[in-house]
């Protein structure tokens, strides 16, 4: 009989996209930008069908769904023991196929926002797309490093060539950050590795392998300590944790609105998976000891965002800053080291990738149709507008945790895990907790105030704004369903990486 | 009767589904015809009215039981949150009084918006509001209630907002939803220290484990475990969040506000705000029992509330000669509804389910000095609306702000209702109507002599409501 999984190839789902990037590179559509257009839209719409199969067979196919590859045998690099395996779980095969999602919704979107240079544009993006998926999918340490690293070189070519006029300067400050993120990481697996090899005989940087020596206690102490914060630290870069978040905001700034919707809704997303994928499933020993200090970097960082989301001037840097405060309370649920916690963080980071997009389409359309970033020089879009203000209303809700929307049941998760945290110092994580609800406020007053400025008043000019309409209403109508969706039914997002949070809540236990 | 246990959930799914119409009408513009969108908007909201009407016929004189249903919502190791739906006799009458202050502002509103383009807006915001404030009264457990309140707020914001291109309405709606957010705060932060104590210091949520139903042997439960000034702290956090959530002193301004672009909406806005926060404190009764220091707190707080207004009242009155003191007077009123139940409790002798006989007198009651109040506000609206720097556009966008124009429409609102609401319902909105009138009459010119003849019926009618409840208290414990 006919099976199906043969079907289902990880190899399909992280390369196809890096494939589809050497078709619009080549002279195949030559410079015809809607030929490149179809083509990538076609792509994506196909991988993304392709992706809910793996989602399908997640939910009905297998009871232990897991699937691991290794492309090219054992043969890569085997001497160092280095393999491009990669492995995906339901947390995993969800992530990928929202990732699909998000990147369709941007190419749907570029359309009428990026105006020049397609070819070189959309490859980027095909690049950057195999990318984020190879890191979400890796189960090599140094294949994650290669991927991470190599979605850095589209970013930055995506901001400098397609940004406002400050984008070359914030493209670099961005690469200049973020690569030294890497650097930390590098080291901390050039570690892992050599250690490893020094006492146990074998090469392997398999980080299934690397839990195992982890286990047996093989590392030093110290060595755990420092590997630990230099994974930490590179990751935190891209999550981004104050205080490296300037990079963020200021590339935020001056990227385009399809660009911007991928950094803040996916892309910070791989720093967040880097973050449970190694620091807390290799040194889940190492995370309980040190998350009474991610608890409070998490909490300094919710409120300092906040403050920032509340005082900026420009509506591109609000929502930066509401990212960074999403970011916070992910870090916040995972300092908990408890299963609700886990599942609150999770929850916020499926939450964010839905409510940054929404923002960035949003934000972007406005910026597009004043001209302008500043809150000043806009005011009653609301009048000629009124369909995308009813769905900035739905993203707003959502930013600010309003219940029935997707954020709140990710908040509430947090709060809950991270009020019930077990830490030496029993009052510590309730006042964290009682300390970041004041965020929860602040979150609502810098929500409101971006409603305010964009939709109320009366417009200063004589001028006539036209309403969302076409692909970016459908796109952000789609957006919003989600947000809806999935606020109502919870259990439905939860159910696909509750084995995961449960394992990690497990391995914390022993 | 079985039909009325088996499609409960009809009584929050028609304002639901007359929402969804109303969207579907405003993305499809030439589908559905605003008319529509009315007509099965109030037919909605009669029909549930009508299924509540049963209910408490056959809950107060038949033989039906108080029943409830839950359903797991979010659930993880130590996390369950449940939804579901409580009938008993507190929730009908409450619901009796939202339902049919919706269908008098729904009948009022047809008239008010034809020829708005915000037609469908209005109805849509109206109608979700309506779904979630009928959800939230029906909430079968605290979780859920906190929950549907933070979403009610939200809502209410919308129906606030809806001429947002007026500045001072975004930033008056915006100063409603901050301070809501407030109350959700102190209500969420106080749930997290009950389920903290409940469980011996081990935060296990179980949404069933707050269900009202048992509300009483839980808070036994969580008062073994909390020194007695924990307790008090956390019922003052309670409290503080539905003061905040009600509107009620120092979070008084939260009706002003609403007030400031006027639509018949805001008297089911005024409601749903009360309702709220008295229908928290009525299903929290068990907690508030337990501690005295609370109970004295509260009334001192009231008191407090009642000499503020005084101070504010007379020296705007007489000092100032300005004529904002209604938001002030909603505030006692919505205090007094809130802190009536929490008075009569064990200080008396009530019991939860003797005081919910009278809810819907105090409810009824409210309703009737709201009326009377707001004769004076639809006069004073003409003065005040002048200092606001788009007052021009509210004028002619409605139009119906001077004398003349507002008595004929209270006049259309009653005829209305004398057509197509249930006798007695028609009976109590059309006294209260022409009542108004006559005192409109005293205090037309806002004389002293006519002011002060105004405040004795006001507080006349407020002791005599008050005495009623204390007397029939009085006479129940004996």
């Amino acid at each position: 009989m006919f099976d199906i999984t043969s079907l289902l190839s990880l190899n399909i789902i992280i390369f196809a996209p890096a494939v589809a990037a050497l078709i619009v590179a080549s002279p195949l559509f030559g410079t015809n930008q809607i030929y490149i257009r179809r083509f990538t839209k076609t792509f994506a719409t196909i991988h993304l069908l392709y992706s809910l199969f793996f989602v399908a067979y997640y939910l009905y196919g297998s009871d232990n769904f897991y699937q691991e590859i290794t492309i090219l045998g054992n043969s890569w690099l085997s001497k160092l023991g280095i393999n491009a395996a990669f492995g995906a779980d339901g947390f995993t095969i969800l992530l990928c196929a929202f990732t699909s999602l998000i990147f369709l919704f941007v190419f749907i979107i570029s359309k009428t926002m990026i105006r020049t240079k397609h070819k070189m544009y959309y490859a980027l993006m095909l690049v950057l797309f195999s990318s984020t998926l190879g890191i979400f999918c890796a189960k090599d340490m140094f294949v994650f490093l290669l991927f991470w690293q190599t979605e850095l070189i589209p970013i930055f070519l995506l901001i400098s060539q397609w940004g406002g006029v400050k984008a070359p300067k914030a493209a670099q400050k961005y690469i200049l950050y973020n690569f030294s993120g890497s650097l930390l990481l590098m080291v901390a697996m050039i570690s892992l590795y050599y250690y490893g090899y020094h006492a146990n005989g074998t090469l392997s940087s398999s980080i299934d392998f690397l839990r195992i020596y982890q286990a047996d206690n093989i590392f030093p102490e110290l060595l755990q300590d420092i590997i630990f914060w230099c994974l930490f630290i590179g990751f935190a870069v891209k999550l981004p944790i104050i205080p490296f978040h300037t990079c963020y905001t200021s590339c935020l700034t001056e990227a385009p609105a399809p660009v911007r919707a991928l950094i803040s809704s996916v892309l910070i997303n791989t720093a967040a998976y880097g973050l449970i994928r190694f620091n807390l499933d290799l040194f889940p020993e190492l995370f309980t000891k040190f998350a009474p200090i991610i608890m409070l970097i998490a909490v300094t960082g919710i409120l300092w965002a906040s403050f920032g989301a509340f005082k900026q001037k420009e509506i591109v840097k609000t929502t930066a800053y509401i990212n960074i405060v999403y970011m916070g309370f992910f870090l916040l649920g995972l300092s908990a080291a408890n299963k609700t916690g886990f599942d609150g963080a999770f929850f916020i980071m499926f939450a964010n990738i839905f409510v940054a997009a929404a923002l960035s389409i949003m934000t972007g359309y406005i910026e597009q149709t004043f001209k302008t970033k500043s809150f000043q020089e806009i005011a009653g879009l609301g009048k000629f507008a009124p369909r995308l203000m009813s769905l900035s209303y739905i993203i707003i809700f959502a930013v600010i945790g309003v219940p029935l929307t997707i954020s709140f049941s990710g908040f509430f998760l947090v709060f809950s895990g991270a009020f019930s945290a077990d830490f030496a110092d029993a009052l510590m994580p309730k006042i964290c907790t009682a300390v970041s609800f004041v965020s929860f406020i602040l979150l609502a007053a810098s929500g409101l105030r971006l409603l305010d400025g964009c939709f109320g008043g009366i417009s200063q000019t004589e001028k006539k704004y036209n309403d969302i309409t076409g692909h970016r209403l459908m796109v952000l109508l789609i957006l919003c369903l989600f947000i809806i969706f999935f606020g109502c039914f919870p259990d439905s997002l939860m159910s696909f990486y509750s084995d995961v949070t449960d394992m990690l809540a497990e391995v914390l236990r022993v | 009767m079985q039909i009325l246990y088996d499609n409960t959930a009809l009584i929050y799914l028609l304002p639901l589904i007359a929402f969804l119409l109303a969207i579907f009408a405003k993305f499809f513009k030439y589908s559905v015809s605003e008319k529509s969108v009315a007509v099965v908007s109030i037919s909605a909201n009669a029909l549930s009215l009508a299924f509540v009407s049963a209910l408490i016929f056959y809950l107060f004189f038949g033989d039906f039981e108080p029943f409830s249903f839950d359903f797991i919502w979010l659930k993880t190791t130590d996390l369950t949150v449940s939804m579901g739906c409580l009938i008993d006799k507190f929730s009908v009458c409450a619901l009796f009084v939202v339902l049919l202050t919706a269908l008098t502002v729904q009948i009022a509103s047809y008239k008010f918006f034809q020829d708005n383009d915000k037609f469908l807006t209005y109805f849509g915001r109206f109608n979700l509001l309506l779904f979630l404030i009928t959800a939230f009264v029906l909430s079968s457990n605290l979780v859920q209630s906190v929950i549907l309140a933070a979403v009610t707020g939200a809502s209410a914001f919308l129906l606030l907002n809806l001429n947002s291109e007026k500045y001072n309405v975004m930033r008056y709606s915006r100063r409603f939803l901050i301070i809501d957010r407030i109350g959700d705060f102190c209500l969420i932060t106080a749930l997290f220290i009950i389920f903290y104590f409940i469980n011996t210091y081990e935060l296990t949520f179980e949404g069933s484990l707050l269900s009202f139903n048992n509300f009483n042997d839980i808070v036994a439960d969580l008062y073994v475990y909390i020194s007695d000034e924990n307790f008090y702290i956390l019922c003052l956090m309670i409290f503080t969040g539905i003061c905040a959530k009600s509107g009620i002193f120092p979070f008084h301004s939260k009706p002003a506000v609403a007030l400031y672009d006027y639509s018949p909406a805001f008297y089911f806005l005024f409601i749903s705000l009360s309702i709220s926060g008295s229908l928290l404190v009525i299903r929290l009764l068990p907690m508030f029992d337990l501690s005295e220091k609370i109970i004295y707190t509260i009334l001192i707080w009231f008191a407090l509330i009642v000499l503020y207004s005084l101070v504010y009242e007379i020296i705007n009155r007489f000092y100032l000669h300005k004529n904002d003191n209604s938001y002030i007077v909603y505030s006692c009123l919505t205090a007094l509804y809130v802190i009536l139940p929490l008075t009569m409790t064990s200080k008396t002798g009530i019991f939860k389910s003797d005081l919910m006989l009278y809810m819907p007198f105090i409810f009824f009651a409210v309703l009737y000095v709201f009326w009377f109040i707001s004769g004076e506000k639809f006069y004073c609206r003409t003065q005040t609306v002048k200092n606001i720097s788009d007052s021009a556009d509210i004028v002619t966008r409605f139009g119906c702000f001077a004398a003349e124009q507002v008595t004929d429409f209270l006049c259309n609102i009653t005829r209305l209702t004398d057509k197509y609401l249930i006798p007695a319902a028609a009976n109590i909105v059309g006294y209260c109507c022409r009542v108004k009138s006559w005192l409109i009459s005293f205090s037309q010119n806002g004389k002293i002599r006519n002011y002060l003849i105004y405040s004795l019926i006001f507080i006349s009618v407020m002791l005599l409501l008050y005495l009623f409840i204390l007397l029939e208290a009085e006479n129940i414990n004996v």
